[in-house]
């Protein structure tokens, strides 16, 4: 656990410096990595990438079909899948997550930019902590590539970036923890650049379509379970993402995941029992915490090391009237 | 005085004289030895006996008193930590959801994050399987 933290706090933190900044500082990088950077908002393909990811000991696999046009993606997934029908569009002001089984459109905050940017943000940050090297990579897609490899001082590797050295796409990407096991992955299996892509993909229009905001669904949930409304206010930058219950069986835990450019927080709050230093020993000094008690309500916030995450926590705590 | 004379004349007359006669006849009758021996073997069965030191309780019940008063402090006192069906504690979970949800956003980027992949993984029929181009 201690190894995910610790990967998970760099990811974080690397987000705490420049997340957001739509352009940051390239100087002294790599040029592969000013490559794939600088084409990011440019390229036009379509292709079928493979996403691995693993948590808490189970791993998920997802196909995704990609259309990109430029800052626009969309996402959609094969008939298999479990996620067969559902789209996914995107542009720089938001995400649109279209499911047609509830008839329902999720309106929630952009999420492309974060994984090379906050690599980005990282190195520019922790530039003497991190080696940066380049090297043949292997055949991704049928593309040659070049391996981009980021590791920490000792050597061993935080993130591999495969990139195509004509077209600057970053067609594989592996993020590792600190014992060196990948925490998750994507590959491209097949990729076709285009010089244009019909713009009317980037459409989805269904005659009533119940449009979905986290913030409706935060309501409904803290409506259901007694709970209290948690608002963050928007001079702290931070978006709600998603609400969900995550100990259904038991005392319930809703946990409200909120972006902004200083990196991403969850904000907890239950009836059960939670113990302030206990929280602190999970994150071993990693990661920030803060808990307070209201009214039979324990409430727990957990976001990256940063002067703006004391804000928030102490503003919240104020609003929802702890002591 | 009058009444004692009257009851002196009732008893020295002769029909009190036969029935004094009588009982003073009847048998006198011994107690069985047996009914007796069988009287105070009762008597002595059914007579507490006197507590005698018993060691082996003497022990126990202070343990018995500690181990109640401990199981009643875990119970009351001493919560338990509270976990879920998998053994996670309130705080592990917490901390383990955050750390999924940012690291799921740093690998997947536009991809499906790690509520969508819980929250959403229904399929939903593509098309109308009459409108099939493969039917044509």
């Amino acid at each position: 656990m201690f190894s995910r933290i610790l990967a998970s706090t760099i990811i974080a933190a690397s987000a705490a410096t420049s997340y957001g900044q739509q352009r940051p500082s390239l100087e002294g990088l790599p040029e592969i990595l000013r490559l794939a950077v600088s084409r990011a908002d440019s390229l036009r393909y379509t292709g079928v990438r493979v996403v691995n990811v693993r948590a808490r000991g189970a791993q998920r696999e997802t196909v995704e079909y990609i259309t990109r046009d430029g800052d626009r993606i969309r996402i959609d997934f094969p008939n298999d899948s479990a996620f067969s029908g559902q789209v996914i569009i995107e542009d720089p002001t938001e995400r649109r997550h279209y499911l047609p089984g509830q008839n329902e459109v999720r309106v929630l905050p952009p999420r492309r930019g974060e994984s090379l940017l906050r690599l980005v943000a990282s190195l520019a940050r922790f530039r003497q902590e991190r080696k940066v090297s380049v090297e043949n990579g292997s055949l991704i897609a049928g593309r040659l590539t070049r391996l981009l490899l980021v590791a920490d001082q000792r050597g061993n590797p935080l993130q591999k970036l495969y990139i195509d050295p004509t077209t600057g796409a970053v067609l594989k990407s592996e993020v590792y923890d600190f014992v060196g096991t990948s925490v998750g992955s994507y590959e491209f299996k097949s990729i076709e650049f285009k010089d244009k892509i019909d713009s009317r993909l980037f459409k989805v229009s269904r005659k009533g379509l119940r449009t979905v905001s986290p913030q409706t669904e935060a309501n409904e949930l803290t409506t259901k379970l007694n709970l209290r409304q948690i608002q963050i206010p928007r001079e702290f930058g931070f978006r709600l993402e998603s609400a969900r219950v995550i100990r259904p069986e038991g005392e319930p835990i809703l946990a409200q995941m909120f972006s902004s450019n200083t990196g991403r927080l969850t904000v907890f709050q239950t009836r059960a029992d939670l113990k302030s230093d206990r929280l602190s020993k999970f994150a071993r000094g990693e990661i920030s915490t803060r808990t307070w008690r209201v009214g039979g309500i324990n409430f727990a916030v957990v976001g990256p090391k940063s002067t703006n995450f004391d804000r928030v926590a102490d503003r919240l705590k104020r609003d929802l009237g702890g002591q | 005085m009058k009444n004692e004379n009257q009851l002196d004349e009732k008893l020295a007359s002769d029909s009190m004289k036969s029935i004094a006669k009588l009982v003073k006849d009847l048998p006198e009758e011994i107690p069985s030895m047996n009914w007796r021996s069988q009287l105070n073997e009762r008597i002595l069965a059914e007579a507490k006996p006197k507590p005698k030191l018993d060691l082996q309780r003497w022990l126990l019940r202070p343990a018995l008193g500690l181990g109640l008063a401990a199981a009643l402090a875990v119970a009351f006192v001493i919560r338990p930590v509270a976990s879920d069906s998998t053994g996670s504690t309130v705080e592990s979970l917490m901390i383990a959801t955050h750390q999924d949800d940012v690291n799921y956003a740093s690998v997947t980027g536009a991809g499906l994050s790690v509520s969508e992949m819980k929250d959403y993984s229904s399929p939903t029929p593509v098309s109308d399987p009459l409108l099939d181009l493969d039917v044509f």
